[in-house]
C-alpha cells in the first residue's frame, strides 16, 4: 500500500473506530456501506483514470473478466488504492453523472475491489491486530488467511471460487440496488468522511469473512482454506508480497504511531505484543507478521529503552555504542594524568593525544639517553638481566621498577644469595654472555657455581632460584635445569 | 614506583617483569650486535627494541601490539608501509574530527579502527607505554648514577 493512504488511516484511526462500531451494529448497513465504499472508490478510480463513460464501461467488464488471473486483478486493485486517494481533490459533483451511468455495471464491480483491498492492504491486518475491539478468538484464524494469502488463493483457483463468487455477486447485486444514492451521499459529504467510509469498508468487511452474519463469508473462508492446501504459485507470490508489505508497514509504524497515540503507548503496545500470552490469540497474526524484524530488537528493548527514548534498533545500538565510548573515556581519564579535571570530550581527547605523544617522545628521548650511556652498558645490562632474573620471583620487586630490583644487592632477603653467588656473578658478563650466546657453554658455566655452591644456602634462596629460573629455562635454556640445578 | 594500572583495570595482564625481561634482553642484543655503531643508529635500535619488547610483553591480544610487531619485523622503512596501510584502509564513515584522526595516527594499528575500539586500544597502549617509559627512566637513572 502506498504511504499516503497509511498516513491518512493513521490520522483518522479514531474515526475508524467509530465507524467500525457503527457498522458493527447493523451488519446489513455495513455490508451496504462496504459495497458502496467499494463502488465509490471504483467510481473515483474510473473518474481519475478514464474520464469518459464508455471507457469506464469498457473497463469494468474487463476488470470483471480478468479477475481469475489474480496478477492483473491485484495490479488493478493496487491501482485502485493508488488512485483512490488523489480523487480527494476531485470535485464530488463530478461523480454524479458518472455514478448514474455506472448503475447498470455496478453490481458486477464490488467483489473484485473488496478482496484485493484486503490483499493489498497488509497494513490493515496489523491494525486489526492492534485493535482491542477485534479481539475475538476467531480473529487469529480469520486474519491468518488474510495474512497468509489464503483469501487470495480463490483467485489462484478460479474454478472453485467462481461459484462462491457468483453467489456473492448476486447477493451484492440485490443489495447494491439503492447503492448510488448512498454513494452520492458519501461523495457529497466531506472528503474526510468519504475516506472514512472507505476505511470502514476495509474494517467492516472483515466480520463478513469471519463468519459473522452473512452466508457467503464462511463459504468464502472455507473455500479459501480449501484452496490454501493447493497453494498455487500465485498464492505464494502474494504471500511474499504480503510479508514485504507487513514489513514496510512496520517500518512506517514509527512515524504513524506518534500521531495516534503517545510514544509510551507504543512501547507498551510492543511489549504487550511480545510478552502477553493472554491476548496472544487475537494478536497472534500481527505478531507473526512482525516476528522477523522484532527478534533482534527484543533484547535491546528489554535492556535499554527508557521512557522518552527512541526504540528503533538503530538508536538503541547507537545508545549502546555511546555508553561504551563514555565508559572507555572514563577509563582513559583515570589513566591519563591531568585528564580527570577536564570536562568535555574534545579537551579530553586533546589531553590523551598529548599524553601519548609525550610518552612516545619520552621513549625516544630515553632511548637516546640509553644509547649515550652505552659504553658501560655491556657490563651493566647483563648484570641487570641476571638480577632481574633472580629477583623476578621475589614478591617485592616483581611489580614495580623499584631501585631494590635494580640494586638487589641491597635487598636484605637476597643478601646472602648475592654474596654466595658472587663467585659466579663477580664476572657476570662472562657467565651471562655464555648463558645467552651459547647453550652448551652455559651448561658448563652453570655447573661451576652449583659445584661451588656452599651448603649454607638456606631454603628461601633455593625457592627464589627455583622460582626465578623456569621462565628463562622455558625460553632459551631448555637443557639447562637438569644439568645446572641438581639440587 | 607503583604499578600504573588503576584498580578498575579491564585488562590486568600487564606484566612488568616480562617487560623488563624482554627489554633487557633486547638491550643486551643491541649492545652485542653493534658495539661500534653511531649514536643515532644505536638510539634508533634501542627505541625499536623498546617498542618491540613492549609489544612482546603485551602479547598478541591487542591490535596495537600485533601491528607494532609486524611493523618492526617487516621493514625499517616506514614510508612504503604507510602507503600500503592507507590503501588497505576500509572506507569509514567520515565522522571523525581531526583529533580522532590524530589519535588514530598515534596508536599503532589505529587507522582501521572505529572510534570505540580506538579508545580501548589507546587505553591499553598508554598503559604499556607508560610502563615502558618508567622502565627506561629507571634504567637511565641506574646507569647514570
Amino acid at each position: 500500500m502506498d504511504m499516503n493512504e497509511k498516513e491518512k488511516l493513521g490520522l483518522e484511526k479514531n474515526e475508524d473506530h467509530m465507524s467500525y462500531h457503527a457498522s458493527d451494529i447493523s451488519t446489513a448497513w455495513q455490508q451496504f456501506n462496504s459495497s458502496s465504499g467499494a463502488i465509490g472508490q471504483e467510481i473515483q478510480m474510473g473518474s481519475a483514470t478514464c474520464p469518459s463513460n464508455p471507457m469506464v464501461d469498457s473497463f469494468n467488464p474487463s476488470l470483471w473478466n480478468h479477475h481469475p488471473s489474480s496478477q492483473n486483478l491485484v495490479g488493478l486493485s493496487e491501482n485502485n488504492a493508488h488512485v483512490g486517494n488523489p480523487p480527494m481533490g476531485l470535485n464530488p459533483s463530478s461523480f454524479f453523472p458518472k455514478g448514474g451511468t455506472f448503475l447498470p455495471s455496478l453490481p458486477k464491480i464490488p467483489p473484485p475491489p473488496i478482496l484485493p483491498h484486503f490483499s493489498a492492504d497488509t497494513g490493515f491486518i496489523e491494525r486489526a491486530a492492534r485493535f482491542s475491539c477485534f479481539g475475538s478468538g476467531n480473529l487469529s484464524g480469520m486474519v491468518n488467511p488474510f495474512g497468509a494469502s489464503e483469501i487470495l488463493s480463490p483467485y489462484a483457483n478460479p474454478s472453485k471460487f467462481s461459484g462462491q463468487k457468483s453467489e456473492m455477486s448476486v447477493d451484492e447485486a440485490s443489495e447494491n440496488a439503492p447503492l448510488p444514492v448512498n454513494d452520492h451521499l458519501s461523495s457529497i459529504r466531506s472528503p474526510r468522511e468519504r475516506r472514512d467510509d472507505a476505511n470502514s469498508l476495509r474494517e467492516s468487511a472483515e466480520p463478513e469473512f469471519s463468519g459473522g452474519g452473512e452466508e457467503e463469508a464462511p463459504n468464502l473462508a472455507t473455500a479459501a482454506r480449501d484452496n490454501s492446501s493447493s497453494k498455487g504459485p500465485n498464492a505464494k507470490k502474494r504471500k511474499r508480497s504480503n510479508q514485504g508489505g507487513a514489513e514496510t508497514e512496520q517500518v512506517e509504524g514509527a512515524p504513524q504511531v506518534p500521531i495516534e497515540t503517545t510514544k509510551e503507548n507504543m512501547d507498551n503496545k510492543q511489549k504487550n505484543e511480545q510478552n502477553s500470552s493472554t491476548v496472544g490469540t487475537s494478536k497472534a497474526s500481527g505478531k507473526q507478521a512482525k516476528d522477523n524484524s522484532d527478534l533482534p530488537k527484543e533484547d535491546y528493548i528489554h535492556v535499554r529503552a527508557r521512557r522518552g527514548q527512541a526504540t528503533n534498533s538503530h538508536s538503541l545500538a547507537e545508545r549502546l555504542r555511546r555508553e561504551k565510548i563514555s565508559e572507555r573515556m572514563k577509563f582513559l581519564q583515570d589513566l591519563v594524568p591531568g585528564c580527570s579535571k577536564v570536562t568535555g570530550k574534545a579537551v579530553m581527547l586533546d589531553e590523551i593525544i598529548n599524553y601519548v605523544q609525550s610518552l612516545q617522545r619520552q621513549v625516544e628521548f630515553l632511548s637516546m639517553k640509553l644509547a649515550a650511556v652505552n659504553p658501560r652498558l655491556d657490563f651493566n645490562i647483563e648484570g641487570l638481566l641476571s638480577k632481574e632474573l633472580f629477583s623476578r620471583g621475589g614478591p617485592s620487586s616483581a611489580i614495580g621498577f623499584s631501585p631494590d630490583m635494580i640494586h638487589p644487592h641491597l635487598h636484605p632477603s637476597q643478601h646472602g644469595m648475592v654474596q654466595a653467588g658472587m663467585p659466579s656473578i663477580a664476572n657476570p658478563s662472562d657467565v651471562l654472555r655464555r648463558v645467552m650466546n651459547a647453550q652448551p657453554t652455559s651448561i658448563n658455566g652453570y655447573k661451576e657455581p652449583t659445584s661451588q655452591m656452599p651448603n649454607t644456602w638456606d631454603e628461601e634462596l633455593q625457592n627464589v632460584m627455583q622460582m626465578s629460573y623456569p621462565p628463562l629455562n622455558a625460553q632459551e635454556l631448555n637443557s639447562k635445569p637438569r644439568d645446572g640445578f641438581p639440587l | 614506583m607503583t604499578a600504573t594500572g588503576s584498580p578498575g583495570n579491564p585488562n590486568p595482564n600487564l606484566s612488568k617483569p616480562m617487560l623488563v625481561h624482554h627489554f633487557l634482553r633486547a638491550l643486551a642484543r643491541v649492545n652485542r650486535a653493534a658495539p661500534k655503531q653511531s649514536h643515532a643508529r644505536r638510539s634508533r635500535r634501542i627505541r625499536c627494541a623498546a617498542y618491540a619488547s613492549m609489544a612482546a610483553a603485551a602479547g598478541p591480544g591487542r591490535r596495537w601490539s600485533r601491528v607494532l610487531l609486524r611493523r618492526l619485523r617487516s621493514s625499517p622503512s616506514s614510508h612504503r608501509r604507510r602507503i600500503s596501510v592507507r590503501v588497505a584502509r576500509p572506507p569509514r564513515i567520515a565522522t571523525a574530527s581531526s583529533r580522532v584522526e590524530t589519535l588514530r595516527r598515534l596508536v599503532p594499528g589505529g587507522r582501521s579502527l572505529g572510534y570505540c575500539s580506538l579508545l580501548e586500544e589507546t587505553a591499553d597502549y598508554v598503559r604499556w607505554l607508560d610502563a615502558q617509559v618508567q622502565l627506561m627512566q629507571s634504567l637511565v637513572d641506574f646507569f647514570s648514577s
